[in-house]
């Protein structure tokens, strides 16, 4: 393995019942970089994301950080710097937002100054969510949320932020300023792998993609290499 | 004379309130609706009998192993036999705690038998006298002290459950344990925690009442019943809801049992809280929304 890859996957396979949603792909994340996945709904990317952070049963090889995490306990993962922003942002609803962003941080608990670094740090990057700390984060439009679910991500400073359609939902504007954000979150450092369906806002800031069709990869590439009229009629459905 | 019946129907309703409490905590975290809960009590205020009347030892000892022992079987009830059923549907699920609280009264029958045990109250000093104008409230020690620890117990359960990170992330896993996971939140060690509390609060409110009942299989039934209806009358998800719930139950079956009848005070009271649900089905405090089960 290639020490500048932060995240290798070998042979993923998800599996639900007699259906096969992922077969047996091979990838891999780099040092800082933006990787997307890209393809129709039901392709079998979320499913990717949710064997990753080791929510679903899977099979294959998942190497973080020169781990083998295949069969770590989801809520070890974490701890390792591989973060996933859920699918529809899931939120807790019922909890602050303040509250929210605290139990992003729930793996650095003991680190109490590490703690409002990081919070300072998600409220320079969405305003909007220190303007409503308070409030119940049920409360929130879908775009503060998907702002909150993004920034709880962030606070426990992961390596590799892996995010399941966070365009979903969202006015073009609110995708726009979401995406500058993810931009700037790389920039800091922090690697990120991207599942989407708005494939053009994903190659915008993604360094290389793949494109899911029926659980596996029909291209792949750097993007720049990338025609992205033809992958619109071919793989995407568009 | 109303306001002791008001004052006599808080003290019963707190203890009605905190049954409510422990059912919530284990429902809200694991989703089980804990039908044994009253006989997970019962069985500790037999180890206090035990400890005090048959071994001899100090009530305040004895008082804590028989908490330590409540929560001890919270625990075990929900990672031995709860856990491994998890995915079965709520309806088997009842039926599975139903089955435990026969059990835990077979199991008492047979190791202490159906004689009704005496224990005493911790504090036997004189009532607490209020007097005022054209009126006089007495307050026994006893019933004081449920008061105090009940009150003690509520505010710091509201504490941990709103201030401390650990108290959070059990909301969190309450609230979505999927998502909880991603936060790095060990769900199981919360839902443990969650019946460790709840086993301890059940014992607690056993052994408040113990002196009153006295100790025997089916001492807990009534408190049970009450406790079930208190959470459901403040929405079955909902600690706010549950303290009012049972408050209010309290003072309706006291003052029914005053005004109307001694004999129909359960049955009356139990109507006026259907009537309230027929009303408000989601309960005093509790919400409209899809709930978890």
């Amino acid at each position: 393995m290639e020490t500048d890859h932060i995240l290798e996957v070998e042979n993923l396979t998800v599996k639900y019942g007699p259906i096969e949603a992922v077969k047996g792909t091979n990838f891999f994340v780099g040092n800082q970089e933006v990787v997307s996945i890209l393809g129709a709904n039901g392709a079998g990317k979320s499913s990717t994301l949710k064997a990753l952070a080791g929510l679903i049963p899977h099979e294959g090889r998942v190497t973080f950080l020169s781990k083998d995490i295949s069969r770590t306990e989801p809520y070890i993962i974490p701890y390792l710097g591989l973060t996933l922003c859920p699918e529809r942002r899931g939120i807790f609803p019922d909890l602050s937002v303040e509250d929210n962003l605290l139990l992003g941080a729930y793996t650095i608990r003991k680190n109490k100054n590490l703690i409002k670094e990081n919070i300072r740090k998600v409220y320079v990057l969405f305003q909007r969510l220190e303007e409503r700390k308070r409030q119940l984060a049920g409360t929130l439009s879908g775009g503060e949320q998907q702002m909150l679910a993004i920034g709880r991500a962030l606070m426990n400073d992961p390596k590799l932020l892996m995010l399941d359609e966070p365009s979903l939902g969202l006015s073009p504007k609110l995708v726009d300023f979401i995406f500058d954000s993810l931009k700037t979150i790389n920039k800091s450092g922090t690697a990120i792998l991207l599942v989407e369906q708005n494939a053009m806002i994903a190659m915008e800031i993604s360094t290389r993609i793949y494109v899911m069709q029926n659980g596996k990869f029909a291209i792949s590439g750097n993007t720049k290499d990338i025609d992205f009229q033809n992958l619109k009629m071919k793989y995407l459905g568009v | 004379m109303v306001f002791q019946q008001i004052i006599a129907g808080i003290i019963t309703g707190s203890l009605y309130a905190i049954v409510a409490l422990g059912l919530v905590i284990a429902y809200k975290v694991t989703g089980v609706m804990n039908f044994a809960y009253g006989y997970m009590g019962m069985i500790s205020a037999y180890i206090f009998f035990t400890c005090f009347s048959m071994v001899g030892m100090n009530y305040i000892l004895s008082f804590f192993i028989a908490i330590a022992f409540g929560s001890f079987v919270g625990y075990a009830v929900e990672r031995g036999l709860l856990r491994p059923v998890r995915n079965i549907s709520p309806a088997s699920m009842v039926i599975i705690t139903l089955g435990l609280l026969l059990v835990l009264e077979g199991v008492a029958l047979q190791i202490w038998g159906n004689n009704y045990q005496q224990i005493p109250n911790l504090l036997n000093g004189l009532p607490l006298i209020l007097r005022f104008n054209g009126g006089i409230i007495v307050i026994p020690q006893q019933n004081l002290l449920i008061l105090g620890v009940v009150t003690a117990v509520i505010i710091a359960l509201i504490l941990y459950l709103n201030l401390t990170f650990q108290g959070k992330a059990m909301r969190a896993v309450a609230q979505n344990e999927e998502i909880a996971k991603l936060m790095g939140i060990n769900s199981s060690l919360m839902m443990s925690i969650s019946w460790i509390i709840s086993g301890s609060i059940g014992a607690l409110a056993a052994l408040l009442v113990a002196p009153q009942t006295f100790v025997y299989p089916d001492m807990m039934l009534n408190l049970q019943i009450m406790g079930f209806t208190a959470a459901v009358l403040g929405g079955f998800e909902s600690i706010p809801g549950s303290i009012i719930g049972g408050i209010s139950i309290g003072i309706i079956e006291n003052l029914v049992g005053t005004y109307i009848s001694t004999n129909l005070k359960t049955t009356f009271s139990l109507a006026i809280i259907v009537a309230i649900l027929i009303v408000k089905p989601e309960g005093l405090l509790g919400s409209a929304k899809a709930r978890r089960v």
